[in-house]
């Protein structure tokens, strides 16, 4: 989502023609739909939705916003005529316009379940409650209470719950969403956007004075930009403000209320300057932006997919100039609004998305068996659905079927659900086996009391052992196997390493690959649940890091510690780094090889595990070195913070010296083809 | 109970019975027409008699006579057969003009407007900073307009218009046939030093222009300010966007831009930008032809206009009623320099320049007038005729043949995605989700159903799949070895691998060689979507030299030919040609050439994906038709141009049915439309495909497919195979949603898309959403 949102923001930028070629073309949509892949990458899926009807002969005139009343018509705020209309989009004629002298900019528009028309007039001040033959009854002007204050008013959306309550989105009122009773008395914001500072802000509170605070332009909240009630009576609300803002992507701006105002889906993707909010008798919501793009949550605020464009210079169905309401008909068709071209286009569901709105309906009804069934279905239509997987998933997950459950949520990466699936499975085969590995215990434990009986005079104990000590007879093995002494006594075994009684250069370089392959192991052959997309891994980097930090350090360790009277050489600091590696490639391995076994409730452990291996290993290097260098510690810790000034330095100037390669390399090639040309007397 | 009750109850329950059995009726509701059907034909038209006062006659020729008013440059074509007058330009007066109080005055006019509305040329320049300007040959002060006759023929007249302002020759040939009007401007005889300015030539922009705004004497104000909009013609515009679409006559409230059709697609390398990207907007289907037309009434008066030469360099324009002009007008724009963005440093610094030199072509372009409703020269005045009449033409000038059929049930056809490739730990990875072996199984399967006339094209067989294949050679990975394939090409089926030559990415090769430039020296690039260096094997692709193209299509097909396949399937430079502006530049024109032969060197059955009309010749089949418009919003009605145009030249193949579009309706359009239905499929689920730029394959498994394939190619042959080898004369709307189609040989094939049985005039019933094949 925030992929796509930035990749917009680009087009927008350059204002770069959209071409391409459309290879999965086959019906008669006029934009992508977008949906979450695997990975969570965006990816492109068959449309969702397809135009419909075009609506071009209303004479409307920037029309602010539309809405279907109980009637079965469409209401539409035609603000620039100053008007509101009733259309009937089944026999395509206008049945009913609401005109009034009050009107001046009737902009919002809310039509109850019992026919009452509320029209949010910004110009005029006011909300005017109009019945469905268009009689004035009643109109809510500036609320008088002194706790509004000199509050702006100036409404320009308006909701109303089951209750008779008006929720009001008024300009410059930054305190929230105003709500009123049904007799026009102020009853306070119903909402409220927090302010939330940038870095850049948060330094300015830090380091400014009062004065520079004081001229600072006022951080005020995000305003709301519109606000609905479903037919339960439910508030939801967008909120203004592109998310291209500083860190302004992390603000809710697609809420549902619950009575106390506060948003229960949480941070949800969203993009673009959102207009406009709707929601269906399932409780499916839809959103859209100005700049056309639509986009479809479940009840619970996840993201379904998303489609509609901005029409770049031409007028196609489906592209829109400035996209300002959407609404939705009883039968699942969305109608939607545009205010600078003045129309409304239409279009109906396929089946793709009847199929998938069903499955949602059955999963939130607890029917699961019925939803994975419906889910299959989808996943017919499409087999790249992750929310087909997921939905399949959880339903097998409810059902008990672990690993047909595990197996999709593997397809659709969704590792928080693998990990309960998994948790369940690993208990049962725990709970099936238990008899088992007790048994296997209860022998084990036999078989040594009895060795311990037979075996009094520690014959076979001793010949054992003596056979297990051959290979350290090979003083390879025995350099290599060095690094656990080192582990357990570093200053004896470092200061043995330095005498040159112990440990071996080959031996280190073994100890320093190992440290590499447990490192990668731990990067790339994690388990499902632990392992970030490998596909998103840059390989190279890793290699090239690894080696690039171990190698820079022992580097200009030895240049700091030779001016400084280290007793270490080039050779001796690689040897101790390598023999400090031991715990740390131990608990990467153990770390890799318990991600198979392990879910994410049990993850704490493994890291702690991990952080004991660095620190140790950590600890190992300084003492090694201290040992090396014949340093105190003092002077030890002085060294090996100049050793990480000096390695940053060294970086800087290889960065410089990569950025003005590429300029150097181009000004070689211009001389070359310079001379190329006119050696050769070419044009 | 007493009779009186009985005499109010019998009849009430009678009545209440007729209700409740009438009710399915009357709560399904009526068929209600988009813009993606046919619609009824327009009403009928009335027009006024031809005043021949003022006008020059020139010329008679067959059942036309032509004459012209040299004050307006108008020239004016008398159809006798049905008495109809078409004008070049409106031919209005100037309100300054006119004495007369009572007559009204045209709204909107200013001296310039009178001459574009009137004017046979009009030129579009660029002022000194680069601002586009128009003039027309009729503008007083600004040009000078002469006709001459050429050698005494009075059916060969030459318009010489010096435009003074911008210093600019031109002369546009003018020959008065039998079939209508043909107009030339040549290359050499623009002249002047305006010329390197010429930013387009319009051809009759306002010929055939609906709508109009007139104001009458307002006596209380003693000023013409009471507008009446003229009455509304009942007519449509025909244009070839997708399979062709209608523009009806209409007064749009909504506040519309013109419709721009660029023939053969946008030439990237000559575009404004190097830098292309693809949007989340479906890209517009560009016209494959230079064909577009007007009808007025219902088949009273037509005219279909195409351009036989400068087609690459045209545009077809739709301009509705707008803020500037009452008008609804289309007309044929011809393209002579453009500007474009030219970067001078690595921060893409730039500025936009026009080319130094104009592009140097001849435009020739025909006008032919249709009368009637076709009963005598079978050519009736509507999209119908409009397209027979064009087909006729293409077969007069062997861009079509008449194909000979042999196989008595259509084809299918079926492409298979071998692999792709997706990002892995190093490099890239090949995902295979169909191999040779499994290609063979399911073409087994296939053919066992019954279905024989099977073609098939095999997607991404070489190593690195549909990404990473190089267009050059057939090295096969890991979806079979080239004796498995030798087995496959061996099978009882046309079978080819299927091939983009044009859309080229790194992974492939070196791009710095191989990719054409733009006009200002870059490499052309297109950023995809949802391209992304870190997820994606690549984030763009570039387009390929028209050359190096032809000579890779070369190469692959002899490899193949050598494998046994004997056939190809191209992609890419089919629906788009490409110039290079490298060391040696390859103009469009030549670029079209360059296509043109190295397809015309192939001693094999060419399959192409959506070919330009340029192509048609040497098209043995032609894939992925256009089934739809682009559905812009001034497109009222969706017709079959194209497939009545391809009909009996070649095999059409529609789009990918299992990718949406196998739905009731998608089949009876399929019928209705005469194209043949294909499949994309693969063996593995199409999952797999996630993480590669095969991603938008999203349900490809023959498995799931099994069942479907049968039954829609069962249903299409049904109907389809009846009218194979027969001549597609004519398509008549008879109800809302309901058509027919008749072919020559008396067969007729009725299509029902509503949720009614229609019973036709002959009495034919079609069921509800079905078809009836009559007559064979």
């Amino acid at each position: 989502m925030h992929k796509r949102s930035i990749l917009l923001f680009i087009a927008v930028l350059f204002g770069v023609m959209a071409v391409g070629s459309a290879r999965a073309e086959a019906g008669y949509y006029t934009s992508y739909t977008y949906t979450v892949g695997v990975n969570d990458s965006m990816i492109r899926t068959q449309s969702a939705y397809l135009p419909d009807k075009t609506i071009t002969d209303l004479s409307l005139n920037a029309p602010e916003e539309i809405t279907f009343g109980p009637d079965g018509f469409l209401y539409i705020a035609d603000t620039g005529n100053r008007r509101v209309l009733a259309y009937d989009p089944g026999r395509n004629t206008v049945v009913f316009e609401l005109t009034s002298e009050e009107f001046r900019s009737p902009r919002g528009l809310y039509v109850t379940l019992n026919g009452d028309i509320y029209v949010a007039d910004s110009q005029s001040a006011a909300v005017f409650r109009f019945d469905r033959e268009g009689t004035l009854l009643q109109t809510y002007r500036r609320p008088v209470e002194n706790s509004y204050g000199d509050t702006a008013y100036n409404p320009y959306r308006v909701a109303v719950d089951r209750g008779g309550s008006l929720y009001i989105v008024s300009e410059g009122v930054y305190n929230g969403i105003i709500q009123l009773s049904g007799n026009g008395e102020f009853l306070g914001y119903f909402a409220v956007n927090k302010t939330t500072l940038n870095f850049f802000q948060r330094m300015q509170q830090l380091f400014f004075t009062r004065e520079q605070k004081a001229n600072l332009q006022a951080n005020v909240p995000l305003t709301f930009s519109n606000v609905y009630a479903d037919k339960k009576g439910m508030i939801y609300s967008v909120t203004m403000g592109s998310s291209f803002g500083l860190g302004s992507q992390w603000i809710e701006r697609v809420k549902k209320h619950n009575t106390a105002g506060q948003n229960m889906l949480g941070l949800i993707p969203a993009a673009g300057e959102l207009t406009g909010i709707a929601t269906d008798a399932q409780g499916i919501i839809y959103t859209c932006d100005k700049r056309g793009g639509i986009i479809v949550y479940t009840p619970d605020g996840e993201y379904i997919f998303d489609f509609g464009a901005f029409g770049e210079d031409m007028d196609i169905a489906g592209l829109y100039t400035e996209l300002i309401s959407i609404t939705v008909a009883d039968d699942g068709t969305l109608w939607t609004c545009d205010n600078k071209k003045a129309y409304l286009q239409s279009y109906t569901p396929t089946e793709f998305t009847k199929n998938t709105f069903h499955a949602i309906d059955l999963f939130t009804q607890g029917q699961y068996t019925a939803s994975r069934e419906a889910w299959t279905e989808v996943l017919r239509l499409n087999q790249m659905s992750v929310l087909a997987h997921n939905g399949i998933g959880k339903a097998y997950l409810y059902e008990q079927d672990y690993e047909n459950a595990l197996l999709h949520f593997q397809v659709a990466g969704n590792r928080t659900q693998y990990s309960d699936a998994f948790w369940e499975l690993r208990n049962d085969i725990l709970q099936r086996n238990l008899t088992y590995v007790l048994l296997v215990v209860l022998l084990l434990i036999g078989f040594f009391y009895a060795l311990k009986i037979f075996d009094r005079k520690q014959r076979l104990r001793t010949a054992v052992v003596q056979a297990a000590r051959i290979p350290l007879s090979v003083s390879f093995v025995a350099n290599l196997v060095f690094v656990f002494h080192v582990a357990r006594h570093p200053f004896d075994a470092y200061d043995d390493m330095k005498r040159g009684h112990k440990g071996s250069l080959p031996a280190a370089i073994l100890l320093y690959g190992l440290f590499f392959l447990s490192f990668m192991a731990f990067m790339l052959g994690k388990a499902f649940i632990m392992q970030v997309n490998i596909e998103s891994i840059d390989t190279r980097a890793l290699v090239i890091g690894f080696f690039a930090i171990t190698g820079l350090f022992a580097f200009c360790n030895h240049l700091v510690t030779s001016i400084n009277d280290g007793e270490g050489r080039f050779k001796t600091i690689c040897m101790t780094f390598a023999y400090a590696t031991g715990p740390v490639t131990i608990a990467l391995l153990a770390y890799t090889g318990l991600t198979y076994v392990i879910t994410t409730n049990e993850i704490f452990l493994l890291n702690f595990m991990l952080g004991a291996g660095a620190t140790w290993s950590l600890l190992l290097l300084v003492l090694g070195l201290q040992e090396l260098h014949g340093y105190s510690f003092g002077t030890n810790m002085k060294s090996l913070l100049i050793t990480l000034f000096f390695m940053l330095i060294v970086t800087v100037v290889l960065l410089i010296l990569m950025l003005l390669w590429d300029q150097i390399i181009q000004f070689a090639q211009a001389v070359g083809k310079e001379l190329f040309a006119s050696v050769f007397n070419l044009e | 109970m007493s009779s009186t009750w009985n005499k109010v109850l019998i009849p009430l329950a009678a009545v209440l019975l007729l209700f409740c059995a009438g009710l399915p009726f009357v709560v399904r509701a009526q068929y209600a027409s988009t813009a993606r059907d046919t619609k009824l034909p327009p009403e009928r038209a009335e027009y006024t008699a031809f005043d021949p006062e003022g006008l020059e006659k020139l010329a008679d020729a067959g059942p036309l006579s032509f004459y012209y008013r040299e004050s307006r440059n108008v020239l004016t074509v008398v159809d006798n057969r049905n008495g109809y007058t078409w004008k070049t330009g409106l031919d209005l007066p100037a309100n300054d003009e006119l004495t007369d109080p009572e007559t009204p005055r045209e709204d909107k006019m200013n001296a310039l407007y009178h001459a574009l509305y009137n004017s046979l040329v009009t030129v579009e320049y660029y002022d000194s900073s680069n601002n586009v300007k128009t003039t027309a040959s009729a503008a007083k002060g600004d040009a000078v307009a002469r006709l001459a006759t050429i050698d005494g023929d009075p059916a060969h007249r030459r318009l010489d218009v010096e435009f003074t302002k911008i210093n600019l020759q031109l002369s546009v040939h003018i020959y008065l046939t039998e079939t209508g009007l043909r107009f030339e401007i040549r290359d050499e005889e623009i002249t002047g030093e305006g010329q390197s300015r010429l930013a387009a030539i319009q051809i009759a922009p306002y010929m055939g222009a609906s709508g109009g705004q007139k104001l009458y004497y307002n006596a209380e104000t003693g000023a013409y300010d009471l507008p009446v909009h003229n009455p509304a013609v009942p007519g449509y515009i025909f244009i070839p966007d997708g399979c062709g679409a209608l523009m009806r006559f209409s007064a749009h409230t909504a506040n519309l831009r013109r419709y721009v059709g660029r023939v053969y697609g946008n030439d990237v390398a000559s575009g404004t930008y190097y830098i292309l990207r693809e949007g989340s907007a479906v890209p517009v289907k560009e016209p494959l032809m230079p064909v577009f037309g007007m009808a007025y009434g219902d088949r009273q008066a037509a005219f279909v206009g195409y351009a036989s030469s400068g087609d690459e360099y045209m545009e077809i324009i739709v301009s509705p009623e707008s803020g500037q002009s009452f008008y609804t007008n289309a007309y044929p724009r011809f393209v002579y320099n453009t500007q474009y963005y030219h970067v001078y440093n690595r921060q893409n610094d730039g500025y936009f320049k026009l080319t130094a030199d104009r592009r140097h072509y001849d435009v020739v372009m025909h006008y032919q007038f249709l009368a009637g409703d076709g009963q005598s020269d079978g050519l009736a005045a509507d999209y119908t005729g409009m397209a027979r009449a064009y087909r006729a033409y293409l077969l007069e000038t062997g861009v079509l043949q008449k194909a000979q059929t042999t196989a008595a049930s259509i084809p299918l056809q079926v492409d298979f995605v071998m692999a792709d490739s997706k990002k892995s730990i190093i490099g890239n990875q090949e995902v295979v989700t169909t191999t040779a072996a499994q290609a063979m199984d399911m073409i087994e399967s296939i053919q066992n159903m019954g279905i024989t006339h099977l073609s098939v094209g095999l997607m991404g067989a070489q190593s690195g799949g549909i990404t990473g294949g190089k267009p050059w050679q057939l090295g096969f990975g890991n979806t079979g070895s080239k004796s498995d394939y030798r087995k496959l090409l061996a099978m009882d089926a046309d079978i080819s691998f299927r091939q983009d030559y044009l859309n080229i990415n790194a992974t492939q090769m070196s791009m710095t060689d191989n990719s054409a430039r733009h006009l200002s020296g870059q490499l052309v690039r297109l950023m995809l979507d949802l391209g992304d260096e870190n997820t994606t094997p690549i984030s763009e692709t570039y387009y390929a030299r028209p050359d190096k193209s032809a000579g890779w299509l070369y190469k692959q097909a002899e490899a193949a030919k050598a494998l046994g396949a004997e056939s190809v399937t191209v992609d890419g430079i089919t629906g788009m040609a490409v110039s290079d502006y490298g060391r040696n530049p390859i103009r469009l024109s030549e670029a079209i050439r360059i296509y043109q032969e190295a397809l015309s060197s192939l001693d094999m059955k060419v399959n192409l994906s959506k070919p330009n009309q340029y192509l048609w010749q040497y098209t043995d089949r032609f894939l992925d038709t256009p089934m739809f418009t682009s559905s812009y919003i001034m497109e009222t009605d969706t017709v079959p141009f194209l497939q009545m145009v391809l009909n009996g030249s070649m095999e059409v193949c529609g789009p990918y049915a299992n990718l949406s579009f196998y739905t009731r309706a998608d089949i009876l359009r399929m019928i209705d439309y005469n194209v043949y239905p294909s499949f994309i499929l693969t063996y593995e689920p199409s999952y797999l495909l996630a993480a590669t730029q095969s991603s938008d394959f999203y349900s490809t498994e023959y498995s799931l497919y099994e069942p479907i394939i049968k039954s829609v190619y069962g249903e299409t042959n049904q109907a389809l195979s009846v009218v194979r080898g027969r001549e597609w004369i004519g398509r008549e709307v008879l109800a809302p949603g309901v058509v027919v189609n008749r072919y020559d040989g008396g067969v007729s094939i009725f299509i029902n898309y509503t949720g009614d049985v229609f019973t036709a005039p002959d009495g034919t019933e079609v069921a509800a959403e079905g078809y009836r094949v009559r007559g064979a």
